[in-house]
């Protein structure tokens, strides 16, 4: 069992809004999200950011998202200095080469290879960028492991903090739009054209979407919250029995690792966040491995509907959409699950429900390549 | 840190060719290699099913052991091909989207050695192999499986000037292997300790006071090598990469220093010394079973 580690500043871009408070309107009105997402260029619905754009996106709502949690934060010139940085992201830098490359593509300057795609790659870069940008001089990690990279970030965090590698970290997880990623999920034939429906008897798919999460974290509690908000647990296995869908068993044993690791059982938790992708199989899978965890199950939800799937952001940003609920004392509906589906025989809270002030949420992560993380929060 | 005991290594070092055919066809090493190789696969997931079948060498690995996997650039040349397909009005084929994750090569190595633990992709500008280790080095498992991979794009013109080389240098393609094992009896090396530091003035104070086994020997990245060895008063590690081409490109000089000292044991110990362009510093210490 490892020691906890304490949020001391968040920051976060989706499209409900900038910084936690922003999107805790949409969050209620659990209806009202159902079939929220804007058209793309691609005629699949996604949750874009209205107000970055282009070249600013990626770095535009990354930006914004670490400038408010270091403004919470509050860390002294020192203790700023020597942050370690961990970036979990599934696009990385390549939005910019993305957009570099379709402007030179229409200005007709890619003919003959001229320019061919991606120039200066480097999986770094991300947090060398945020490094520069923001005065920071200590290590870097970025992790890149598809649906649950900051997940992975933010377990790492937690370990180098606990064995004192650093003293606080700041943890990102950021996704922005691509067409790759949309072509990519469409080509797949996981995206839903109507709306999101996560654990439903009659879900489609899954709608994508962009943002930033970001999270200060500290090894000692703050001494000012009237509640502490904690990452107390952490689990991460790999699947090799396929790339894209996880068993059930798999599932159920990262859970209960990551339970172990928080010196907790199931029946003790207050709320499960699933990864809930509304993929028929995924959901699947899921379902049927949380129902190995045991017959007394808590409350459980799926926030991707709100924000759009944000990849390798998520593990970042829906804890964080999380704590905005769990502070106004509720958990977040499910929009829209109507029918349950009995082939997994459970079903998540439709509405918003009441969340006790204090207590632990697991929260999962599950991505291709059979990589699985659940995590697990707590408010005490 | 508790030193670390190094159970095997192994090094795939090869030239790029400038082939209008493209790169060669690993196909066949995979095959040789793995009992049931996976189909389908990108040149990524070939080049580390080589390296870790290699290092491995059939052995039985506690299913626990955690595979973490440093990259520069991933899937390169996937990620090209991707992105200047749907451009262009293509739609990406679904294997070749789900492989360019760079953990689907971690994925692969997993499922051939039938390991179920955690299969993470580390990566940090200057430092890719030094900070997967000291990710890894927090894993409380016994064994640890660490690779370092790099592939390279065709037309390797473009992909020179992609990586801002002059035309005509030459380039590797590497799969770096490292097996740990923290029971072993007779390791073939350790790491005795890995640490970074923010300034010149920390690191070399810090190196002060550091024992060093007789002929230990030192390796420098970003910073003038002969300079920093007669401050050390250490000899220089030189090495041949298997390549034989000591000029040639490869983004992590770092991961094929380490490993060809682990393999060759020209020394009893090994300092490697990595600067980066903002004045940061990591520093390994290896030392060898074997070494002279």
């Amino acid at each position: 069992m490892n020691l906890p580690v304490y949020l001391l500043g968040a920051g976060l871009e989706t499209c409900l809004g900038s910084g936690l408070a922003a999107q805790l309107p949409a969050l209620r009105d659990t209806k009202a999200q159902a079939a929220r997402a804007a058209d793309s260029e691609l005629d699949w619905p996604y949750h874009f950011i209205d107000e970055f754009t282009g070249h600013q996106r990626l770095y535009g709502m990354l930006g914004r998202s670490i400038e408010q949690a270091l403004t919470e934060a509050r860390l002294n010139a020192e203790q700023h200095k020597r942050l370690a940085i961990f970036v979990g992201s599934t696009c990385l830098d390549l939005p910019l080469h993305e957009t570099a490359y379709a402007d030179a593509f229409s200005e007709g300057s890619v003919a003959g290879n001229k320019r061919a795609a991606i120039h200066g790659p480097g999986y770094g870069n991300v947090a060398a960028w945020i490094a520069q940008r923001f005065g920071i001089g200590g290590p870097q990690y970025t992790l890149n492991t598809a649906c649950s990279s900051s997940a992975n970030a933010l377990l790492h965090a937690r370990l180098a903090l606990g064995q004192g590698l650093a003293e606080h970290a700041l943890v990102v997880g950021v996704e922005a739009y691509t067409r790759l990623s949309l072509q990519g999920f469409g080509s797949l034939l996981l995206l839903s054209r109507q709306s999101y429906r996560p654990f439903d008897q009659n879900r489609d798919g899954l709608i994508l979407g962009e943002g930033s999460g970001a999270m200060l974290l500290n090894r000692a509690p703050p001494s000012d919250e009237k509640f502490r908000f904690a990452l107390c647990g952490a689990a991460s296995a790999c699947d090799p029995s396929s790339p894209t869908n996880s068993q059930p068993e798999r599932v159920a044993d990262v859970m209960r690792a990551a339970l172990d690791d928080a010196g907790l059982r199931a029946e003790q938790l207050a709320a499960i966040k699933a990864h809930g992708t509304g993929t028929t199989s995924n959901d699947l899978s899921e379902g049927q491995g949380m129902r190995l965890l045991g017959e007394r199950l808590p409350p459980f939800t799926s926030l991707k509907p709100y924000t759009g799937h944000t990849l390798g952001a998520g593990g970042v940003i829906e804890p964080l959409l999380l704590l905005a609920a769990w502070r106004a004392g509720f958990l977040p509906g499910t929009p829209g699950f109507t029918h349950a589906d009995p082939e997994i025989g459970l079903a998540p809270v439709a509405a918003a429900a009441a969340l006790p002030e204090r207590g632990a949420v697991l929260c999962n992560f599950f991505g291709f390549g059979g990589n699985n993380t659940s995590l697990v929060f707590s408010r005490e | 840190m508790t030193p670390l005991p190094i159970a095997a290594v192994s090094a795939l070092v090869q030239l790029a060719a400038d082939s209008p055919n493209g790169p060669q066809n690993l196909r066949e090493q995979v095959k040789a290699l793995c009992p049931r190789a996976p189909r389908r696969v990108n040149r990524l997931t070939e080049l580390s099913l080589i390296g870790a079948q290699r290092c491995v060498q059939g052995l039985q690995l506690p299913p626990d052991t955690p595979i973490y996997m440093a990259f520069t650039s991933g899937c390169i040349a996937d990620s090209v091909a991707l992105v200047q397909d749907v451009i262009r009005g293509q739609a990406p084929m679904p294997v070749t989207f789900i492989n360019v994750s760079s953990n689907m090569a971690g994925f692969y190595v997993a499922s051939s050695l039938g390991l179920h633990s955690g299969n993470q992709v580390v990566a940090c500008k200057d430092f890719a192999w030094e900070a997967t280790l000291e990710l890894a080095l927090l894993s409380p498992t016994r064994g640890l499986l660490l690779g370092a991979v790099e592939e390279c794009a065709w037309p390797l013109a473009e992909h020179r000037e992609r990586m801002s080389l002059p035309p005509g240098a030459p380039m590797l393609e590497t799969s770096h292997w490292l097996l740990a094992d923290r029971e072993i009896k007779s390791p073939i090396a350790s790491l005795q300790w890995l640490r970074r530091f923010n300034s010149d003035t920390a690191l070399f104070e810090f190196l002060g006071q550091q024992p060093f086994a007789r002929n230990t020997l030192l390796n420098v990245q970003g910073a003038d090598p002969a300079q920093v060895a007669q401050k050390l008063g250490l000899k220089p590690h030189v090495y041949e990469n298997p390549a034989n081409e000591s000029r040639a490109y490869t983004g992590m000089p770092a991961a094929l220093a380490c490993i060809s000292f682990i393999e060759q044991q020209q020394g009893a110990g090994l300092l490697h010394l990595n600067r980066s362009r903002d004045g940061a510093w990591y520093a390994l210490y290896f030392t060898a079973s074997n070494g002279r």
